[in-house]
C-alpha cells in the first residue's frame, strides 16, 4: 500500500516536473514573440511585458492541454493580440507610448534620428488605422523570422488569405502614410 | 504602387519590431507561474470543501422535499348522489319511459346551469347530462302521481318491448313428491308396505 501510495505520488511528482519543464522551454521558446505581438500594438515596453506575462499565466493554467509546440504558440500569439487590443482600447495611452530609444550611432546624427522618430510615429499611426485583420498580419509578418508560412500557421489560416490580407494591409499603410506626409 | 515604397515599409516595420523585452522579463513570468501554482494548490481544498457542501445541501433538499408514503394519499373521487323526490313505490310496473327531448320541462331543463365556485365546505358539484336529469325528474314525477302505467301519455314516450310474465309454480302436494320418489327407497308415506 504504501510503496504504491510512493509511486503514485511519485508519479505525479515525475509528472508536474515534467510539465514544468516543458513549460520552461516554451517561455524560453516563445516569450520573445509574446512580447513583440503584445509591443506591436502597445508600442510600450513595461504594457508589453504586462501582457505578455498575463498570457504566460493563462497557458500556465492550461498547459496540460497545450503540450504541443506549435499550438501553444499559436495560442498564445492569438490569446496576446487579444490581451493587447484590450488593453489598448482600454487605456489609449497613445501619449505616453514609448518611442523606440535609439542612440546616435556612427554616421546618424540626431536630425536623422529625429527624422527617423517621426516616420516610425506616422508608420504606427497608420497600422492603428488598418482594420483588426490585416493589423495583426502585418504586425506578425513584421516579427523577425515570420514569414507568410509561419504567419498563416500561428494564425490558423490558410496562406493564400494571409498574403492578400499583407497585400491589402501594405497597400492601406502607404496610402496612409501618403496622406500623413501630406498633412 | 512603386515595389520599392512597400520593401521600405516592410523594412522600417521589422527595424520597430526589433525590440527585445527586458531581462527581468523571464523571470517574472516564472514568478507569475509560481503564483499560479500556489494558487491552483491552495484552491484545490476550497473547491472539495465547496462541492462537499453543495452535495449535502442537495441531499438534505432531497430528503427534506420528500413526500412521506401514506401521508399524501390522493382522496377519493367524491361519491355521486342524486337527490330524487320521494316516490311511493308501486308494484307491477311494466313499463318504463324513455324521455325524448319533448318532455316535460326538458326546454327549461336543457338550460345551462351557471358555474358557480365551489368552496371548501361546498358539496361537490356533480355535472349530470342535462336530459338524464330531466328523465329522472320526469320519471319521478310519474311514479309519485301514479302515470307510469299509461305510457301514451305525453309525447316522446315509448313502449319498450320488454313483458314480463306471471312466474308460474304448480301447487305441491304429497301424491306428487311420492310419484317422484325413487323405488327401492324408504318411503314414510307407503303405509301399506310397511305394514305388511
Amino acid at each position: 500500500m504504501h510503496d504504491w501510495v510512493g509511486g503514485f505520488t511519485g508519479a505525479l511528482v515525475t509528472g508536474d516536473e515534467t510539465l514544468e519543464r516543458e513549460f520552461e522551454a516554451r517561455l524560453r521558446d516563445s516569450g520573445t514573440l509574446a512580447f513583440r505581438v503584445a509591443y506591436g500594438v502597445l508600442r510600450h515596453r513595461e504594457d508589453s511585458e504586462d501582457v505578455a506575462q498575463d498570457a504566460f499565466a493563462r497557458a500556465y493554467r492550461h498547459f496540460k492541454a497545450l503540450r504541443d509546440r506549435e499550438q501553444f504558440r499559436s495560442w498564445l500569439v492569438r490569446t496576446t493580440w487579444r490581451l493587447a487590443i484590450d488593453r489598448w482600447r482600454a487605456t489609449r495611452r497613445r501619449v505616453a507610448r514609448e518611442q523606440s530609444v535609439e542612440a546616435p550611432s556612427a554616421g546618424r546624427t540626431n536630425e536623422d534620428l529625429a527624422l527617423s522618430r517621426e516616420r516610425a510615429g506616422h508608420l504606427w499611426r497608420a497600422i492603428d488605422a488598418l482594420p483588426e485583420k490585416l493589423r495583426v498580419v502585418i504586425v506578425l509578418s513584421a516579427i523577425e523570422g515570420y514569414d507568410v508560412r509561419e504567419v498563416a500557421r500561428l494564425l490558423a489560416l490558410p496562406e493564400g488569405t494571409v498574403k492578400s490580407r499583407l497585400f491589402n494591409a501594405r497597400k492601406g499603410l502607404a496610402e496612409k502614410l501618403k496622406c500623413l506626409k501630406n498633412d | 504602387m512603386p515595389e520599392e515604397r512597400l520593401t521600405d515599409i516592410d523594412s522600417e516595420l521589422r527595424e520597430m519590431m526589433a525590440v527585445e523585452p527586458s531581462v527581468e522579463f523571464a523571470a517574472r513570468v516564472r514568478q507569475r507561474a509560481g503564483a499560479e501554482r500556489m494558487a491552483d494548490a491552495s484552491w484545490r481544498p476550497a473547491w472539495a470543501w465547496a462541492a462537499a457542501a453543495g452535495v449535502t445541501v442537495v441531499v438534505v433538499g432531497v430528503i427534506a422535499l420528500r413526500p412521506v408514503t401514506g401521508v399524501s394519499v390522493p382522496p377519493p373521487p367524491p361519491v355521486v348522489a342524486v337527490a330524487l323526490p320521494p316516490v311511493s313505490p308501486r308494484s307491477g310496473v311494466q313499463y318504463l319511459p324513455r324521455v325524448g327531448n319533448a318532455g316535460v320541462g326538458a326546454g327549461r331543463q336543457a338550460a345551462p346551469r351557471p358555474i358557480r365556485k365551489v368552496g371548501a365546505s361546498a358539496e361537490p358539484e356533480v355535472l349530470i347530462d342535462v336530459r338524464q336529469t330531466a328523465g329522472m325528474k320526469r320519471l319521478s314525477e310519474m311514479l309519485r302521481d301514479g302515470n307510469a302505467m299509461n305510457p301514451t301519455e305525453g309525447a316522446g314516450v315509448v313502449d319498450l318491448p320488454i313483458a314480463i310474465e306471471p312466474l308460474l309454480i304448480p301447487a305441491l302436494s304429497i301424491e306428487s313428491a311420492v310419484a317422484i320418489m325413487p323405488p327401492g327407497r324408504f318411503n314414510p308415506y307407503d303405509f301399506q308396505s310397511s305394514k305388511e
